[in-house]
Order: structure tokens, then sequence, then C-alpha cells
């Protein structure tokens, strides 16, 4: 046995069991024998014991101050604080073992677990079940606050779109209005919904925005710059026949109430781990701000379908897919990378794969063709 | 004996100390996209902790980064199904009944507040549950369901009285609270008394219905008024700095531990107010520092990189690649705001209550054992999902 200890000045430092709230004054040693070093403990009552070096951490994190707390397991609040220089020199000179981390039970199995299980609930909520109940809700919409609704996000549609140029205008020329209905009537033939469809086109020639939107309450919109892009009244009709398939399959409302409750989700989640929310918002619409793929299929399917019940070919759709993915293609950076759709050549291609019915009577008479590109005068 | 009995407080440790520690875990936190958060808010827990003395004896923090980890995962995935759910009715019920989802989610989001109190009670009860002194843990019973039920039946009735009853549901609150508190085996009592809390409210009312007054005197037509809504307001912020102030002594003041232990504390509403016009003063220099120094320090990297910042190529880079610099700089910003919250204006908030705490009786403090084993170890998650108690 070492007399290091007895040699020096003596050594002092308050000592909690763990057990008691008692504040002890004890005497620290270090002793280095046969079986190691340890840090001797000598209590007022006369007794002793000895934490073996190697055990003995400081706690980690302590604020800088006279009083420095250390132990040798985190379950155990056994401490021995120090609050003089001899005591800290002591501790000091136990080397730099004491830094290492506190013996506790290992956590980290364990919240691996919780973590995937927590991952796989979360998207097993967002990815399938608020889109199985906004189906199984939106079965059940009333027709008239629908339309209602429809109506509004019309309007936000308008407004959105025109952006520094104003709410966009509806085109209203009268022979275009007629050849459009009539168009509308043949492709929405044998389709049953409880609401009339709305098919309007809006001037878009400020700042063209290419594409087609239904939204709830059967309001379907073109933007004039896709009926430009067409070549023929087929290719218009068999867009019209995709979103008549959002419209049959509930996809708006669908689509409002699933978005809805995944951003609010979203909200909570990610404002928390932050403290803000504004990724929520780009969080949100990136997940909910197109339809799913698996709504743009059956969207797809039913226009395929559609089309050649009443005799149009749906390679139409294919066919306009391919001319517009070359202007989008064409735009740029961010916007290129947000409207490319992933799959659009299966689609394509699936429009292809269906297979034309026998030429019959086009779309449109060239002369109602010709009044409904001049539609926006 | 008197003088033996009463043990005082203090917070050691500098504030430039805690920043280090608030920048390096910010650092971390971010280049993790948050997930080093957990373990962040533990190590400035502790920090915090240790540097609390009462009676020359330290505090000690003992929750582990991956508990709250859990009790995140855990209370995400319960609240994002519970706000799911009812969300998606309420929006469905909303759309239906006045055609838009704006009252649908309105209501979804006031249906959060008892999950709120619930997370509050859960939350105290953990930090309580691994919080040491003296090498004895406190704890607290569970009662988060009962909390939230109380705390929505007391916010109703406040509601309902136009705030006459505000006092006494503090009250009650903080009752039921530390009624279900211990230090090791002794339980906690409370003795503070309601009609004690009337008077520094009765302050906040009187600035209250003032202003309202002056408003409606203003929408009556009478142009002076707007002086009296300036002055009554004023007065208003005042007024309710000094009821939190002044509550939180009363309230506190008033708790027992065992038989003969009180403690009272004694914080003074101009001090709370310039720690809080200064320590946000002081967060708002900082942040504003830190970005210009990170921009500057982009700016240096990317005219090392290319002699000439070709501003158009932005648009070309890949938007992930935009996304994530953005997001970076999003979680850069809101974190370090509220670690350097913690820093400025939380820790000097505490060292100045600390300051002012003393513990009475404390001669037979020494004769409480340790309680029973109330680990709990994913209970903190709720409190983490609604970044309670000041982020601490």
């Amino acid at each position: 046995m070492s007399d290091f200890g007895s040699d020096a000045v003596p050594v002092y430092g308050d000592f909690f069991d763990g057990d008691r709230a008692l504040k002890q004054r004890v005497r620290l040693t270090f002793e280095s024998d046969y079986k190691g070093h340890s840090l001797r403990i000598d209590l007022p009552d006369g007794t002793a014991f000895a934490w073996p070096v190697d055990a003995i951490r400081q706690l980690p994190d302590q604020a800088p101050g006279r009083a420095q707390s250390y132990g040798i397991s985190l379950a155990s609040g056994s401490r021995v604080v120090v609050s003089d220089d001899a005591g800290l020199d002591l501790m000091e000179s136990l080397g730099r073992g004491l830094n290492r981390p506190l013996n506790a039970p290992r956590l980290w199995p364990r919240a691996i677990l919780v973590s995937l299980a927590g991952a796989a609930m979360l998207s097993a909520l967002i990815f399938a079940v608020l889109p199985a109940m906004a189906a199984v809700l939106a079965r059940f919409m009333n027709p008239t606050a629908e339309v209602a609704m429809g109506e509004e996000h019309y309007q936000l549609l308008r407004e959105a779109f025109g952006g520094p140029f104003g709410t966009l205008e509806e085109c209203t020329n009268p022979e275009g209005q007629a050849a459009l209905d009539r168009m509308v009537d043949r492709v929405s033939a044998d389709v049953d919904l409880p609401y009339p469809l709305q098919v309007v086109v809006l001037d878009d020639r400020a700042n063209p925005v290419l594409n087609a939107f239904a939204v709830a309450g059967g309001r379907i919109t073109f933007f004039n710059s896709l009926i430009q892009l067409a070549e023929s009244p087929e290719e218009v009709a068999a867009v019209l026949a995709h979103e008549l398939g959002h419209v049959v399959h509930d996809d708006p409302v669908r689509h409002t109430l699933q978005s809805a409750s995944s951003q609010a989700v979203l909200a909570v989640l990610i404002g928390d781990l932050t403290g803000g929310g504004i990724l929520t918002g780009v969080a949100g619409q990136a997940l909910t701000s197109n339809y799913s793929r698996g709504a743009e299929t059956r969207a797809d399917d039913f226009a395929h379908g559609q089309l050649t019940a009443t005799g149009l070919p749906p390679s139409a759709l294919g066919s306009f897919f391919e001319r517009a993915r070359d202007v989008w293609g064409e735009a740029e950076g961010l916007v290129a990378h947000f409207s490319s759709h992933p799959q659009l050549a299966a689609r394509i291609e699936a429009s292809a794969g269906v297979g034309d019915p026998d030429i019959g009577q086009p779309a449109l008479t060239p002369k109602d063709w010709q009044a409904l590109r001049d539609i926006c005068g | 004996m008197a003088t033996n009995d009463t043990l005082t407080a203090q917070m050691d440790g500098g504030r430039g100390h805690l920043l280090a520690l608030v920048f390096k875990t910010t650092a971390l936190t971010v280049l993790t996209l948050g997930l080093y958060s957990f373990w962040g808010r533990t190590r400035i827990r502790r920090w915090i902790w240790s540097s609390l003395r009462v009676g020359g004896a330290p505090f000690e923090y003992a929750g582990r980064p991956l508990e709250k980890l859990m009790g995140f995962v855990i209370a995400a995935v319960i609240v994002a199904i519970y706000l799911g759910l009812v969300v998606m009715v309420l929006i469905f019920a909303s759309l239906n009944l006045a055609g838009s989802p704006g009252p649908g989610t309105f209501a979804a989001f006031a249906l959060l507040l008892p999950v709120y109190w619930f997370a509050k009670y859960r939350g105290q009860r953990y930090l309580l549950n691994h919080t040491r002194w003296r090498g004895i843990a406190f704890s607290m019973e569970p009662g988060a369901a009962g909390y939230a039920v109380r705390a929505v039946g007391w916010s109703l009735a406040s509601v309902l009285t136009l705030g006459i009853l505000v006092p006494l549901r503090a009250h009650r609150l903080w009752r039921y609270r530390a009624e279900r508190t211990f230090f090791g085996d002794q339980r906690f009592g409370f003795v503070a008394q309601v009609r004690d809390l009337y008077a520094p409210f009765g302050l906040v009312l009187a600035g209250l219905y003032g202003t309202i007054l002056f408003i409606a005197l203003a929408e009556a037509g009478y142009d002076a008024a707007s002086i009296g809504i300036f002055c009554t307001a004023l007065f208003l912020v005042w007024a309710w700095i000094n009821w939190r102030v002044v509550s939180f002594r009363i309230l506190a003041s008033g708790l027992r531990c065992g038989d003969g232990i009180a403690l009272r504390v004694n914080p003074r509403t101009s001090v709370v107010i310039l720690i809080h016009l200064l320590g946000w003063l002081l967060t708002g220099v900082l942040l504003v520092a830190t970005v210009i120094g990170l921009a500057i320090a982009t700016g240096a990297f990317a005219a090392g990189t290319a002699s000439q910042i070709d501003w158009s190529r932005l648009e070309d880079a890949s938007p992930y690649l935009i996304a994530l610099a953005l997001a970076l700089f999003y979680l850069t910003f809101f974190v370090l705001r509220g670690a350097l919250g913690i820093a400025m204006v939380t820790f000097p908030l505490f060292r100045h209550v600390a300051g002012t705490l003393d513990v009475f009786g404390a001669g037979d403090i020494h004769m409480i054992q340790r309680g029973e084993a109330a680990h709990m170890a994913d209970a903190d998650g709720f409190a983490n999902l609604f970044d309670m108690g000041s982020g601490i």
C-alpha cells in the first residue's frame, strides 16, 4: 500500500451516497496497490471505501465553477463533489479517462428499433392510411358543397396563374365555346355525375402555363396555350378525357382532404425539431402538390377506356404528352424539375399500347377545331 | 438555528462558456439536419443544472439523448395519427358545412391544446424525474391526463368569466402539479393563497379593460382616445409581465417539501424586463453577425472555387442542392435563435431567480431518503414535440 496520500496535504470533498440526501465531508486519497489505482474515500464515521480509478467519471458538460461532480454510474446518484483547488488537482491527476462517458445501460438498440417502427408507422399513415381515408370520405361529399368548393378553388387558380398580370380571363368566343361544348358532350358520353360539368378555357397568352386542371365540382380548366400546342382536336379530347377521369374518381376532393391532413402532420413534426414553419410549407407542397402517381395512372386508364368507347384514339394522349415534354424540357432549372413527370415515358407508352379504334368521326370538324383554337379571340 | 437551517442558492459559470456550448451544439444540429438536437438539448440542460447550486451542492441532470429521441418518435407517431385523422374529418365536415376548409383547420389546432397541456405535465415530470440534488432524485406521479382535463376546464372558465378566474386557474394548476411532486421520499405541499394573486392580476384586468374602453371610444369617433389606447396598452404590457413575475414569486414561494422545508424566491419585475430586453438585443446582434459571417464565408468559398460567379448557373443547379442549402440556412437560423435565447435570456433569468432563492428549514434535509425508482424513459417526447420549457 502506498503512503502517497498520507504525506501530502489532506484533500477533502463532499460525498453523497445516493440513498440519503446526507452531505458527508470525506477525505479523498489516491491509492495504488496490487489491485490497481483507486480513490479512497474516508467517511466521517471512520469507515472507508474505494472507487476504482477506471470507473470514475467526471459528470459531462458541467458549468465551470468551484463545484465539480464525479460518479461511477448514471443510474446511481452516488457522487463526490470537490470544491477547492486541492480537490480539483487530485481528480485531475487521475487522468483523462475521467472524461469518458458515464457508465449507463445501453439504449441505442432500443432507440433504433423505436425509430424504425416510428418511421414505418408515419409512412404508413401519410402514404396509406390518410389517402385511403380520404378516398372513403370523398365518396360522401355533398355535391352542392363540392361545387361551392370547386368554385373557390377555380377562382384561386385564376389568380395564382395570372401572377403579376392579374386574374386570368375566361375565353368566351361563342363559336369556340360551342365547339368546346360539342367536344365535352362527346367525350363525357355515358358519364354520370351528381353535378354538371363546367369546362372553360383561360387566356394565358401573357404568361403561358401549358396545362389543364380539374377541380372539385366537375370544373375542368384548359389553358389556351395547351390548345395552341395541340396539333389535333383528338389531342385536346384526350387531355379532356384524362381530366374527366380525375372528376369521375373524386380526385380533387380526395386530394384536398389528403393534403390538408398531411400538411398538418408535417407542420407539427417539422415545426418541432427546429422551432419554425417555413420548411413545412415546402415539404407539404413537395409531398402533395400533384396528384399521386396512382391517381394519374387511374385517370389515364379512364381516358383510354372513355376515348375508345367514344371512337377517339387513346394514342393522342401519348402524342400530346410527347409534344408537351419537348416544351417542358426546355424550361430551365427548378421549373423543369418539378414539372417533368417522372413517369411520363411510361404513360406515353401505355397510351400507345391501348390500340386505337378504327378511324371514325374526328373529335371536331376542321371548322370547329379552328373555332376552338380562336376561342380567346 | 434559523440561519443554519437556511440554504442560499447561486448559479455559477459564465454566459461565455454556455455560449461556446450553444454554438457547438447548434453547428452539430445543423450538420446532422436536426438529429443532434436531442444531444444538444441534453448537454445544455446538464450545463444549466450543474451551474445551479443550493447550499453549495450542485444539481444534476440525468436525462439521456436517446431517451429524448425515443420519446420524440413515440409522441410524433401518436400526435401524427391523432392530428391526421382529426384534421381530415374536421376538414371534411368543414367543407360540407361551411364550404371551405378554414374552420375545420382552426378547430383541429384548437383540439391540439389538450395535447399541449398533457405534454406540459409529462415534460415537467420527465425533467423532475431526471433532476438530482445531493444524490437524490426529484420525481412526479403520473397525472398528465387529469392535468389536461383541468387545464381545459379552467381555461374555458377563465375565458367565460372575462379573465376573472385566471389567478384561480394558475393557483389550481400549480397545486395539482406541486402535490404530485416529490424530493426523494418527501411529498411537496402547496400553501400559496389565491387572494394574494388578485392584486397583481387586478392591474392586468385594469389595463385590459382600459384598453378595450379606449378602443371603443376611438371607434365612436373620439380622436383623443388614441393617446389613451397607447397609455393603457403600454400599461397592459407592463402589468402582464409584472403578473407573470409576481405570480411566479407567490406560487413558487408557496411550495413546501415534507414537514418543514419551505422556499422563497423574490424575482423583480424590472430586472426580468431588463434581462429580456438586453438578452433579445444581444441575441439579435449575434444572429445578424452569424448570418453575415456565414454569407461572407460562403462568398469567399464561391470566389475561391470560381473566379467569376455566374448567378445564372444557379438555375441549372440541382433543386435538391438548392433545397438542401435553404434547409441548412433555415435550420441554422432557427436553431441558433433558440439556442442563443437560452444563453442570453433563459440562463440570466434562472440566475436572477436563483440569486433570490432561499430554502428554509433545511436542517432535516439529510433525513430525506431516496424515493421509489420513478424513471420513465420516454416521457419527454410530448414536451419535446411542442418545444416546451423555453427550449431547455
